[in-house]
């Protein structure tokens, strides 16, 4: 387990040339392949941040040989990757004149979009607690069992996102070739924290979708409680007696009951419950990158591809390992090359 | 098989011989101007087959006659496709309601969806366990022969706003739950076969259909103005930058001094002043002096290339000739902008506090009702708030950009309806007194 606060800032850039040299000599397009498949590979847009800033986009390749000739030849500092076209994307068929033909259902999930809740005081994409980073995992669980439960998709490959979080890929075919209003109607369905950067307000009315209720109690709430302090608890909106946390303390280590009864009878006696909700809801509930899943051109960091701030790896992570993956677990650039 | 009330089925699935419903251009008029009658009434019917079945063929028969050849009519006509597609699609809502059988109902939402896409009650029981608590704490736990599930992709709204019960990929609820759902299809379904009639059609037929669209696209234009609507590229409103609804304002501005915006949201604009009024030419040039991606372009490589085709796309001329129409509110939320959907509260907040200084403290409380209704995703009730706001009077939730400006033009009296009009649509208060 990590305590101490890991800074980003303090680490040097990684030089251009060492990323050339990954791509060229170590990095393997299979994982790659794994997750988007080989098939329509040569009609998948790639785009890439070469040094000095530049950004290009509507690049295509033949096969995973022509593209790492590709990365290995110019001065890329972050890859990318799109969707599927009905024609390979290029200069002179850009993504704006081809068709549209699917793109995986992604999710990025930052600890950054968590700034306005971290109690541990970090902030920023560059800093990262452990404290913080289990706001993450617990957003990735919850996603990756709703995703599965409430929609019914089976394939879902979990990424780290090279800095601070998490990519999701939903593979399902189904997922690929959902609309940008059918994405919208999910990512919507999957949010409850409204203006997130600002009032932070929680919509509260689940009446109708209980197993998501529940599955909020189930994993959210516990983990809420599971790391609350004595203090906390004794605050506003809980305002807890020393007995109600003694109880709430014993069953959260010893009932092997579901923890909505838990949360049920000690809440029971509590008129403010819309109160208690609303504050678990926003201190822990799923922060997602709207555009990211809703936009269908969207690019995507390359699985296996290097972040270029600090040499990491994304790596695909196992979801039921989530809670044992820390970003120092990831592979380094300078692992390969030191 | 599905009721053959269902008037968008083919004639090949109708239950009465094909041979039947050949062309009468003698009779067929006649039928359809019934029809627009009945829709303008807001009358509500369907055929029933209580009936002998004589009258029931007849009644049928009389059914496809009338709006197959409204759908011709309509076919290249932006304002009557609108109008009809809204009036069908009213109509089949309530029919699919008061349908007599649930199984009746569960056969329309297959006949749209596709088989695989939905479930009926018996087969919903057995695929998931009815014991379940979720289902008895679900109002549909009561209602098990009423219930249906639909894959979430058919039913985007309803996963959006979590009106109804989510597991493994489908939808589950009442089937009356769904007749919002099974309407949006049934539209979608519409409007493409509507395409698809008028490719069909003999110069003949197209020649003798002009005349009932000519027909009935006065009789609309008249009744709807009758009724305090009006028309709209009468009075040049593309001009008037005062009676946009937020979401166009901040388009227009943003093309204004930014000089780009992207597909969808250009799309949006151009129908909205296509709406408002503005001609294929003016809206040619339109784009031409503002958006900076034509530099070093000449107006006639513009109007002849690329973009110049988006635009002509859009009043179908280019392309797949579809006179498209400017979406509503609910498809702007959803596929395209809306300022209280895609702007945070933050933004919002800003805008309003630089239009209404020192506001007195019934707007700040408006303004704050406004903000509140942003936070509970209520965007056209915020909009009606918005526009309260600006112009003093009361007004209903906002639910076409379209019906904003009329109502704004209106009370800016850039549109004013003639005396005998105004008294026949709005009675005042003296008259009722006499």
């Amino acid at each position: 387990m990590i305590q101490a606060k890991n800074d980003d800032k303090k680490q040097p850039k990684v030089p251009t040339e060492l990323i050339q040299r990954y791509y060229k000599e170590i990095f393997d397009p299979g994982d790659l392949i794994s997750i988007i498949g080989l098939s329509t590979f040569y009609r998948r847009e790639f785009a890439f941040l070469l040094k000095g800033n530049i950004f290009v986009r509507n690049i295509s390749f033949k096969d995973t040989q022509e593209m790492i000739r590709y990365m290995s030849k110019n001065p890329i500092r972050l890859s990318y990757i799109g969707a599927v076209y009905e024609t390979p994307p290029s200069k002179q068929h850009n993504i704006q004149r081809i068709k549209w033909e699917s793109r995986e259902f992604c999710f990025d999930l930052d600890i950054n979009d968590y700034d306005l809740v971290r109690v541990c005081g970090c902030q920023g994409k560059e800093q990262y607690c452990s404290e913080c980073w289990s706001l993450v995992q617990d957003a990735a669980a919850f996603l990756d069992k709703s995703l599965r439960e409430d929609f019914g998709f089976k394939d879902i490959v979990w990424v780290f996102s090279g800095r601070r979080g998490f990519h999701a890929w939903v593979r399902d075919p189904i997922a690929g070739k959902l609309s940008q209003l059918q994405r919208n109607s999910i990512v919507r369905y999957l949010t409850l924290i409204k203006d997130e950067t600002r009032t932070q307000a929680v919509e509260k009315d689940l009446k109708n979708v209980i197993p998501l209720r529940d599955r909020i109690i189930e994993m959210v709430a516990k983990s809420f409680f599971t790391r609350a302090t004595d203090k906390e608890l004794r605050a506003e909106p809980f305002k807890f007696t020393g007995k109600q946390i003694e109880r709430l303390r014993y069953n959260l280590k010893n009932s092997s009951r579901p923890f909505h009864f838990t949360y049920d009878t000690i809440l029971d006696s509590k008129k403010n419950r819309d109160n208690v909700f609303t504050h678990i809801i926003k201190y822990r509930f799923p922060r997602i990158d709207r555009k990211v899943s809703i936009d269908i051109r969207r690019v995507l960091k390359v699985p296996g591809g290097v972040q270029s701030t600090n040499g990491r790896i994304c790596c695909k992570v196992d979801i039921k390992k989530i809670y044992h993956f820390f970003p120092e677990n990831a592979p380094s650039i300078f692992d390969y090359f030191s | 098989m599905i009721p053959d009330w269902v008037v968008i089925k083919r004639l090949d699935e109708v239950s009465i011989p094909r041979e039947k419903f050949q062309i009468d251009m003698e009779t067929w008029p006649l039928i359809a101007r019934e029809r627009v009658n009945k829709f303008i009434q807001g009358a509500r019917w369907y055929p029933s087959k209580s009936a002998s079945r004589g009258s029931y063929e007849q009644e049928i028969y009389e059914e496809f006659a009338g709006h197959g050849l409204l759908r011709l009519a309509a076919a290249d006509n932006t304002r009557i496709i609108g109008w009809l597609i809204e009036q069908e699609g009213d109509l089949f809502e309530w029919r699919y309601l008061h349908a007599k059988t649930i199984q009746e109902k569960v056969d329309i939402a297959k006949y749209f969806f596709g088989e695989d896409k939905v479930i009926g009650p018996r087969d919903l029981w057995a695929r998931f366990k009815i014991d379940n608590k979720y289902f008895k704490d679900f109002k549909m736990g009561n209602r098990r022969t009423g219930a249906m599930g639909l894959h979430f992709t058919c039913v985007p709204k309803i996963v959006s706003i979590r009106s109804a019960l989510l597991r493994d990929g489908w939808v589950l609820s009442t089937v009356d739950d769904f007749s919002n759902g099974v309407k949006v299809a049934f539209e979608e379904t519409l409007r493409r076969r509507i395409k698809e009639t008028i490719t069909r059609l003999d110069p003949t037929t197209r020649e003798a259909v002009k005349e009932v669209q000519e027909e009935i696209g006065r009789l609309i234009h008249s009744i709807a103005f009758a009724r305090g609507k009006v028309d709209l590229e009468d009075y040049n409103l593309f001009n008037r930058q005062d009676i946009f609804p937020q979401c166009m304002l901040d388009l227009y501005n943003i093309i204004m001094s930014k000089g780009h915006l992207n597909h969808s949201e250009r799309f949006q604009l151009g129908l909205y002043l296509k709406r408002l009024g503005m001609s294929v030419d003016e809206q040619l040039r339109f784009w031409y002096n503002n958006a900076v991606d034509n530099a070093g372009m000449s107006y006639e490589q513009f109007a002849h290339g690329n973009p110049g085709y988006i635009i002509r796309h859009m009043y179908g001329l280019a392309g797949g000739e579809t006179d498209y129409d400017a979406p509503a509110c609910n498809k702007l939320q959803f596929e395209y902008y809306c300022t209280f959907m895609h702007q945070s509260v933050e933004e919002i907040d800003k805008h309003l506090r630089k239009e209404f200084k020192n506001p007195s403290n019934q707007k700040e409380n408006a303004i704050r009702q406004l903000e509140s209704k942003v936070v509970d995703n209520k965007p056209s009730e915020a909009c009606a708030i918005l526009f309260s706001l600006r112009y003093n009077r009361g007004c209903r939730p906002i639910f076409h950009p379209i019906n904003y400006s009329t109502y704004a033009a209106k009370v800016k009296k850039i549109i004013v309806l003639p005396e005998q009009t105004k008294k026949k649509g709005l009675p005042s208060k003296k008259d009722n007194k006499k």
